[in-house]
């Protein structure tokens, strides 16, 4: 008994030690769909803006909605459990249009220096400091992660939609609608709780060079820039995290946000 | 029982779960791809189906290409068929711990023009089967979800940057009655104690109130067979809240009982229904929890019975746990309802108030 429980440690333990959390993103199947087209729409997990397709999953979705004007009431995004696409939606072509997600991620564990490595490259050394702090800088990190996405469907038309404040735990907002600016540049802010958020780190990567990111840190008005100077479809990401709570099997609680977005050929 | 001891004990609980076609949500979300490996007297063969254009897309940057984006079949096959040497070198396939040489090659590609259709690959792997082996580890870290692979009548979930596990090739006989009841009935266990302190404060609330027999049994007895009925309701269909309105007020109840305990020394009249309706919101909540992790379709009612055993022998825990070691000890002293039970209700109530507002997301 002892042999075959310390084997299935082993077994079923390695694989979740080793594991890490990959971006999270929403890839339809067009960004500019136009009116009357059933469109589908992916959850994608990966790095890279190269992403596998997460099937539909209930249970952890705690916000799948289709945004249209600043007040109008969400529309739930229809789907079926356990299939990709993760949802479909019917888009209006003369304005633009915000679907966004937020969800449970899973639970994973890192050993130290993985752990560490995925701060520094996130942004996130405060953690860091803070785990030495701790003295838990030789541990295993636990981390639950959730995620929040948002993408933007072009239109005929701007509209005030792209800048709408959802609520999300970490929330990239633009300032404008960026699927109808063709200046050279991308702004906007960060909100963790819906209060702006200094200092955290935010990538972008193009649709058609996703190995080179650009970068930027949000201010201590949680603002934030990037020099966006091609057109085409871009993915925004940031990561955020938060002690998790004393009663919690795990240490961190991560949150994991995106924005993607057609831009226009800048003029 | 040793630290040890539970953890192998968890550990050979959620193996068990997997056989049965559960899977705990852990590590990784879980994608698309599929890998089925057949195995027959000296050669096996692995089928791994997964969409292309990921696939293709990771190797292309790994070879410091450009990614290639809406390819139809035919781009889609001939890049596959340039890289297969590439997608092999992410391909681990050892028997008993002793790498073994595969073959790979395409058998499918899908690429439908309808965008609500699914693309995907169909890649056949292949190798000789080394005589009277005992374990097969499989690695593919070209993906990037959590995938399953079925072997020898297992389904395992796999994350694909973790390191090849050896799987059995000649799996025991399937989890018994016994097995299954137990099973259950550790999970129901473990869900009050230790992960269950909004449960746990509920119940101590419950105690906290009087140590007398008679207004103790009245109402871990409302409270049992209140959740026992929404447990069975919920997971039957007939009733149905979401979490985020019966996690609220779970942590209502909580912050109730103890507000309660303060303002009154017996049982009054209303609080047995209180207790039984509060009850029914616990046992939706137990219900979430069993809705996550399944029921075996075979043995479903023996698996929410065991369960809800589990939860009753957790409670029992908790209740003899804190008369054992600290009511009974000081029920006769002067002190004991101004010393003991009100500081303790206070706290209870103020972190159920914590939880409410936190649980509706006011904090």
């Amino acid at each position: 008994m002892a042999v075959r429980a310390a084997t299935l440690i082993l077994a079923l333990l390695l694989p979740i030690q080793c594991a890490s959390a990959h971006d999270f993103w929403i890839e339809p199947g067009s960004y500019r769909p136009g009116a009357g087209v059933a469109l589908p729409v992916n959850l994608m997990v990966g790095e890279l803006f190269i992403g596998d397709a997460l099937p539909r999953n209930s249970a952890s979705i705690e916000l799948f909605a289709l945004y249209l004007g600043l007040t109008a009431p969400p529309r739930a995004v229809i789907g079926t459990d356990g299939i990709a696409p993760a949802g479909f939606v019917l888009v209006d072509d003369a304005r633009t249009t915000l679907l966004a997600f937020s969800g449970a991620g899973g639970v994973t564990e890192l050993p130290p220096d993985r752990f560490t490595a995925y701060l520094r490259s996130h942004g996130l050394e405060w953690v860091e400091v803070e785990r030495k702090a701790r003295e838990e800088e030789a541990k295993a990190a636990r981390e639950r992660f959730h995620r929040h996405a948002k993408v933007l469907f072009t239109a005929t038309s701007a509209d005030a939609v792209a800048g709408r404040v959802l609520g999300q735990i970490l929330e990239i907002v633009p300032d404008g609608d960026p699927t109808q600016d063709a200046s050279p540049s991308f702004s906007g802010k960060i909100l963790w709780r819906g209060e702006p958020l200094a200092g955290c780190l935010i990538l972008a990567r193009s649709y058609s060079d996703p190995l080179n990111a650009l970068q930027s840190r949000s201010d201590a008005a949680g603002r934030f820039s990037l020099p966006l100077a091609r057109g085409g479809v871009w993915l925004l990401q940031t990561v955020w995290m938060e002690r998790a709570g004393w009663f919690s099997g795990q240490d961190w609680e991560s949150h994991w946000s995106s924005l993607t977005f057609l831009k226009p050929e800048p003029r | 029982m040793t630290r040890t001891a539970t953890g192998a004990w968890i550990t050979l609980l959620f193996s068990m779960l997997l056989a049965c076609g559960i899977c705990p949500a852990i590590a990784h979300e879980i994608g698309e791809s599929r890998v089925v490996i057949e195995t027959g007297a000296d050669r096996w063969t692995a089928r791994i189906t997964t969409a292309p254009t990921p696939l293709l897309n990771r190797l292309e940057l790994a070879a410091g290409q450009t990614p290639s984006r809406d390819m139809n079949r035919d781009q889609v096959t001939t890049l596959l068929t340039r890289y297969l040497p590439n997608i092999q070198q992410h391909l681990s396939v050892s028997f008993d711990g002793a790498p073994a040489p595969t073959r790979i090659m395409v058998e499918a590609v899908e690429m439908p023009e309808d965008p609500l259709q699914p693309a995907y690959v169909l890649l056949r792997v292949d190798g000789a089967l080394p005589a009277g082996a005992q374990t097969m580890s499989w690695q593919f870290d070209l993906l990037k979800s959590r995938y399953a692979l079925q072997l020898a009548g297992q389904v395992h979930w796999l994350d694909p940057d973790a390191p090849g596990t050896a799987l059995p090739l000649h799996p025991g006989p399937p989890p018994t009655r016994l097995d299954i009841a137990g099973q259950y009935l550790w999970l129901g266990f473990i869900h009050i104690v230790p992960d269950g302190p909004d449960h746990i404060l509920f119940v101590l609330g419950l105690v906290l109130l009087t140590t007398r027999l008679g207004p103790l049994l009245t109402q871990v007895t409302a409270f049992t067979l209140a959740h026992c009925l929404t447990l069975f309701l919920a997971l039957e269909g007939v009733v149905s809240l979401p979490s985020t309105v019966v996690e609220p007020l779970i942590a209502l109840s909580i912050a109730y009982v103890a507000v309660e305990n303060l303002l009154t020394r017996r049982l009054t009249p209303w609080r047995p229904a209180l207790v039984f309706a509060f009850g029914l919101l616990h046992g939706l909540g137990f219900a979430g929890v069993l809705e996550e992790l399944g029921l075996p379709e075979d043995h479903r009612i023996l698996a929410l019975l065991s369960f809800n055993l589990g939860i009753e022998a957790g409670q029992l825990v908790v209740i003899a746990a804190a008369y054992g070691l600290l009511l009974h000890r000081f029920q006769d002293r002067v002190w004991y309802r101004t010393r003991l039970t009100a500081p303790a209700s206070l706290g209870i109530a103020l972190t159920g108030l914590y939880w409410t507002l936190e649980r509706i997301r006011v904090l």
